[in-house]
């Protein structure tokens, strides 16, 4: 049974810098675009400074390709192209079926599937054949790739190390 | 010509008299232009020729005929490191002169996104407009109900008219109230985050009646060698992350202070961590633009106080800075106020904070009035005092703003009796630290000699400012190293042929307290910084990854020539690329002597005290040889002794034709 | 274990591979009126057009089958099901089973108009229709029916330079999919685009001798030399009738493991009622993913294995003229008190909600399909929303669904 991997994303850790999206498009297109790649990160800007001191937190959010088990994609594709690569476990598109009617993008509840107009193909994330170039090139780690399995690790020693800070914070408050 | 790699490919010529749009095939604009992307490579490169082709003689900036030049490179958004950035260049409104900026955040990439490399405006429309560029359509907006926001009102406004789709979709580069009421150094606002701060182009803007430009990207910019790119580029930051002596306390104690605190300046990193920690977000990385590993920008929030609960993103070196040195403001809740303060304004920090310490100054010696500043005690320290002023500044209220928003250089014209000789500012442009003598001798010798009037950010240099004799040494408890060992590191690593190392530093290399106080190789290390930062300012990419804030043992020029390979396909070596840092920085010193006449008798201080033994610092006790110093450097710049590029020196530089057409020496 | 399959559609084969993938033994046979391997009727329209090679409809090839070890039986006509022996008969011969799975898919209704067995005058539903309809050679044509069946029909046949009229008996286009500013639209897209869309009007008879030249509506009589019969499908169940319950549409009823009233005997595909995600009661589905899940859900259960099937939803999409337009879940002609239409119209899109009684139930948009995929995901959880930010807290979909994580939520 494949250990299937999967991106898994840590928003405290995300800078924006977007070099993942760069890193992608490149990669798979051969030019460097924001809107052509497979994995999005939405910013979450509070609308530069005015909106600042309403909104309660900065935060980026990630949009890719889940590689559902049950996928949704799967489901609406009227020509059966949409198949899951026997080593990775990622959901991919046979190109050989595909038509591009774009039923794909209509079904997945994530918006990670885009057209592209000028290669007029759909694309989403394929985890680059099991090698995912944007958890390589991702500057602060934020982005990993891990065993499904595995995926919540990295969240629950992240809520281990807070909660030890504010219980210690508390500690110092009674002694005093 | 076949266009290269890495350029979006169009120029976009605007003229606001007529609303009009044109496009232009990069190339053709090139070949119009007189311009070989291999001499020049973009930003400021194509600025400085395209300023230089397009004034003779000098003009009223802020009447309709100066332009604003908005330039990308073959750097700007691709999959390089730090793809972020722009320049964006004009006829200074504060000298008349050459000027330009660095600027980035998003709104650089997305004009290229959507196929533009080169920006210009011109002319001046009849009322308020912002211009909306929406891939390959370029639409005129009514900004009668945007005229009179501040920066952050502006861009939430103008994005949400325009519908984006998604946050951050549509950027916007707006000028505020300071610029639309024509204050000097008013500098234009990229997404409300980033600006090129010394421009003066927000005032430009306003005088065009132009609030904002905004942007929407979806396109794709062509590559060379895409998978070798990636190689590199990982590869580099890698080596970067190894190497950068500071990287870890950039990223745990904030870029603008990492420096301060590792070299035991009162500008301490700590607080920016702690208040950093505290603040209400829950993300407490820092933030950054496009492609960047080293993010430098900071969430913050104050703490207590009248303005608690205000949020800033930044923390940047410049604000906190002056707070510190010119505005004499201690708490660290009222330097993120003023910084929040200034970006919506529009104001300028440096300039700004020269303006009013002058004007204190002034007032404690009587050379101005009560009547002159509208009632106000004028003082240093006084956060809330300075706030007002600065308010009043932004738009022009009273005596003392419209005084002070004309910049000190014009300031002091006005007001005479001897407070010219003590305004802290060359050429009309202030500077950023009150007493330049403090930051002898590299930093403050490129004071007098930017292009730009007073200035810090083209011979970006601290290498004697950050060192720290031994029994001072603070390096080692926070980094682990020894100052004596980061700068013997640092002396291996620097990019620089051998033969030039030996020139500065000597054979053996070394740099000790001697060295640090004298005056051998400074000359040389100052033209090689100043043209360094030309490559990167043209390239265009991020100072942060070159010169970093520290020792500059980043990314050299041997690396963005491995880089920029990939992306263009051009096999540059390390001299053609520092070449045209060279060149640009002598056209636009040209460019100032055509039409301001400027030379050596202008690269001077309005502020005499600079004369006197310095009171801190290297120079303590000592006068600083400025005179001498100079004629080193343009000797070691092939100047003449007046200050200008030789004949010769231009042809040298393939600017034989343009040597033949001004009056210079052979 | 015996599981006969009877019929090749979509539902069908999803029923076949399931069991298969279960069970890697078990004899599988599908009985197929049809002499082709599995095709895909989605793709009939740009076969018929032109844009794909006829080659491109199928889905499965012969080998596909022999490959899974699962028997096809084509071109055969099952004559009669005998549940006390377990049997379907196919004259000659019978296949016993111990499961069986109905998947008989439907049949293009057929209108009682006049003329309607001249030559010139096609249905659009199999590929044998489609096949035939390529051969003709034709250049006026009328489609009576303005389904998602009519409209593809007729955008294909303009493609092939037909002059195309399309006749709709109700009052604006895609009645079952879209309604009101979106249906005006794309009926004006059509027009402006050389297609003629009359709508409100009953054709009463195909005129001409032999062969069609033309068609009379109650108004006018246009010329032509084909016509497209587009009026609908209905469930094909004349060979279970009588044997298993059918429900008021007129489709098998099934029960939320696809099992019908007898048991070991369970359907799927075009040609059962099961329930509606959005409102709970049977409704016909008539729609690729829903016959493909059902088939999945039948085929578990037959299996073995138990699985319930939540629920059909509507979701149609298409491209007209470079336009994608989609609808998802309830238009909301049948829904009598709160009904609320909620629109938003951007620089030539368009995006509407439609609630019932505060609820979600469905939602449509012309080129803006971005985060229609979230909004899906809302209907399916009932979430009472009246604005796309309601769904994530203030972020934009297409998030919707991630808003489930805990992002931005304090610690403290």
């Amino acid at each position: 049974m494949v250990d299937e991997k999967v991106l898994v994303f840590e928003p405290h850790d995300c800078t924006g810098c977007m070099r993942c999206m760069t890193t992608c498009s490149t990669y798979h297109n051969g030019a460097t675009s924001l809107s052509k790649s497979r994995i999005h990160i939405i910013r979450h800007e509070g609308h530069a400074v005015s909106k600042m001191d309403e909104r309660e937190e900065l935060i980026f959010d990630i949009i890719t390709c889940q590689h559902c088990d049950e996928p949704f994609c799967q489901k609406v594709c009227p020509t059966l192209a949409i198949e899951r690569n026997g080593d990775t476990g990622a959901i991919i598109v046979n190109r050989d079926k595909c038509v591009a009617c774009r039923m794909c993008m209509v079904a997945c509840p994530f918006g990670a599937i885009l057209y592209d107009q000028d290669r007029r193909q759909v694309t989403r994330c394929d985890l680059c054949d099991g090698d995912p170039q944007c958890v390589k090139f991702c500057p602060t780690g934020a982005l990993q790739f891990l065993p499904k399995r595995l995926a919540h690790l990295p969240k629950r020693d992240r809520l281990a190390r807070k909660m030890t800070q504010i219980r210690a914070g508390s500690i110092l408050q009674t002694r005093i | 010509m076949a266009i290269p790699d890495g350029y979006a490919g169009k120029a976009l010529v605007i003229n606001l008299d007529n609303r009009e749009a044109r496009f232009l095939p990069i190339d053709r604009f090139w070949a119009d232009y007189g311009i070989d992307p291999r001499l020049w490579i973009g930003g400021d490169g194509f600025i400085t020729k395209i300023l230089w082709e397009d004034f003779q003689t000098a003009i009223d900036p802020l009447g309709p005929e100066n332009e604003i030049i908005i330039a990308t490179g073959p750097w700007t958004a691709t999959a390089a490191p730090q793809a972020g950035r722009a320049m964006l260049g004009c006829i200074s409104p504060e000298t008349g002169g050459f000027s330009s900026g660095s600027f980035g955040w998003f709104f650089p990439s997305t004009l290229k996104y959507a196929g533009f490399d080169i920006l210009i405006i011109r002319g001046k429309c009849e009322k308020p407009v912002y211009v909306f560029i929406d891939d390959h359509e370029v639409l005129f907006k009514d900004a009668a109900h945007l005229w009179g926001k501040e920066t952050g009102e502006t861009v939430k406004l103008i994005r949400e008219e325009l519908e984006e789709r998604y946050e951050g979709e549509v950027r916007v580069l707006s000028t505020s109230v300071a610029g639309e009421n024509l204050v000097k150094y008013a500098p234009p606002c990229a997404d409300g985050t980033s600006c090129p701060g010394r421009t003066g182009a927000g005032a430009v803007m306003g005088s065009k009646n132009l609030k904002a430009i905004a942007v929407r990207g979806t396109g794709e910019v062509s590559l060379y060698d895409p998978r070798g790119l990636l190689d590199s580029s990982d590869r580099a930051v890698r080596t970067f992350l190894e190497r950068e002596p500071l990287i870890k306390l950039w990223k745990e104690q904030g870029a603008s202070t990492s420096l301060g605190t590792a070299s035991n300046w009162p500008l301490s990193g700590a607080n920016l961590a702690k208040n950093r920690d505290e603040a209400d977000f829950p993300h407490f990385m820092n933030v950054g633009c496009l492609n960047c590993h080293s993010p430098c920008y900071h969430w913050l929030q104050i703490r207590g106080g009248k303005y608690a609960g205000v949020r800033q993103l930044g923390g940047h070196m410049t604000f906190l800075t002056v707070c510190l040195r010119n505005l004499g403001i201690q708490d660290f809740g009222e330097w993120i106020y003023f910084e929040r303060l200034i970006q919506e304004l529009g104001l300028a920090p440096a300039a700004f904070s020269i303006a009013y310490s002058w004007a204190v100054d002034c007032f404690e010696r009587g050379l101005l009035t009560k009547d002159e500043t509208d009632g106000l005690t004028l003082k240093l320290g006084d956060a809330e005092l300075i706030f007002e002023v600065a308010r009043k500044v932004a738009y022009r209220e009273g005596n003392l703003g419209n005084l002070l928003a004309d910049g000190v250089a014009e300031a002091s014209r006005k007001i005479g009796k001897g407070s010219e000789n003590i305004a802290p500012h060359v050429k009309g442009k202030a500077y950023l630290q009150r007493d330049p003598r403090i930051q002898a001798l590299m930093w403050a010798l490129g004071f007098l000699t930017s292009p730009r009037g007073g200035d810090w950010l083209r011979l970006h240099n601290v290498w004697e400012l950050a060192f720290l004799p031994e029994k001072r040494d603070t390096y080692r408890k926070l980094t682990g190293k020894s100052c004596a060992q980061i700068y013997e590191d640092a002396l291996g690593l620097l990019d620089m042929p051998d033969d030039l190392k030996k020139k500065i530093f000597g054979d053996p290399l070394k740099v000790d307290v001697e060295w640090i106080k004298g005056t051998r190789g400074k000359a040389t290390f100052s033209v090689w910084t100043e043209n360094f930062v030309g490559v990167f300012n043209s390239l265009v990419t991020c100072m942060f990854g070159a010169a970093t804030q520290f020792l500059m043992v980043g990314f050299g020029p041997t690396t963005y020539c491995e880089i920029l390979a990939k992306i263009t396909g051009w096999d540059m070596t390390y001299n053609e690329l520092m070449d045209v840092g060279e060149r640009v920085f002598n056209l636009q010193r040209l460019f100032n002597y055509r039409i301001k006449g400027w030379d050596y008798r202008n690269d001077t201080w309005a502020d005499q005290r600079v004369n006197e033994p310095a009171q801190m610092g290297i120079y303590r006790g000592k006068k600083v040889p400025w005179n001498d110093a100079l004629q080193e450097y343009y000797s070691v710049r092939s100047w003449s002794k007046e200050g200008l590029p030789t004949k010769a020196k231009l042809i040298d530089l393939k600017l034989g034709d343009i040597a033949e057409k001004v009056d210079l020496p052979e | 274990m015996q599981f006969v399959i009877l019929g090749n559609g979509i539902a069908g084969v999803s029923a076949a591979y399931t069991i298969r993938r279960l069970d890697q033994v078990a004899p599988i046979t599908i009985i197929s009126k049809e002499p082709h391997s599995a095709y895909s009727a989605c793709l009939l329209p740009d076969y018929l057009s032109g844009e794909i090679s006829r080659e491109r409809v199928f889905i499965k090839k012969f080998p596909d089958y022999v490959q899974q070890n699962i028997r096809l039986i084509p071109g055969r006509t099952v004559i009669a099901l005998d549940t006390a022996r377990k049997t379907v008969n196919l004259s000659p011969g019978g296949i016993p089973y111990d499961k069986l799975i109905i998947a008989t898919g439907s049949t293009a209704f057929i209108p009682p108009i006049k003329g309607r067995e001249k030559k010139g005058v096609f249905i659009f539903k199999s590929l044998k229709d489609a096949d035939l309809l390529s051969l003709w050679k034709g250049q006026r044509a009328v489609v009576i029916g303005s389904g998602p069946i009519g409209v593809e029909a007729g955008l294909a046949l303009q493609k092939r330079g037909y002059r195309v009229f399309l006749v709709e008996f109700l009052d604006s286009v895609l009645p079952q999919v879209f309604d009101g500013d979106a249906a005006s639209f794309i009926q004006a897209l059509l027009q402006h685009k050389g297609m003629e869309v009359l709508t409100g009007e009953r054709v009463t008879d195909i005129l001409g001798g032999e062969s069609v030249q033309g068609v009379a509506t109650e108004n006018r009589k246009i010329s032509c030399d084909t016509v497209v019969l587009a009026t609908g499908m209905r469930p094909e169940v004349a060979l279970v009738e009588g044997t298993v319950q059918l429900g008021k549409l007129g489709g098998i009823l099934t029960d939320d493991t696809m099992c019908t009233n007898v048991p070991d005997i369970y359907a799927c595909g075009d040609c059962v009622e099961a329930k509606s995600i959005v409102s709970g009661f049977p409704v016909l589905s008539l729609l690729w993913h829903n016959a493909r899940e059902q088939g999945e859900v039948a085929a578990c259960n037959a299996a073995g294995m138990h699985r319930n099937y939540l629920g059909s939803i509507n979701i149609t999409g298409m491209n007209a003229f470079g336009l994608h337009v989609v609808s998802i879940g309830n238009i909301g002609k049948d829904i009598e008190n709160g009904l609320e239409v909620i629109e938003r119209k951007g620089k030539e899109r368009y995006q509407c909600l439609i609630l019932s009684k505060g609820v979600l139930v469905g939602a449509q948009s012309i080129n803006w399909t971005e985060n229609i995929g979230g909004l899906l995901a809302a209907i399916r959880r009932k979430e009472r929303i009246r604005n796309w930010r309601d769904l994530t807290n203030g972020r934009e979909p297409p998030l919707s669904s991630v808003c489930c994580f805990p992002f931005g939520r304090r610690l403290s």
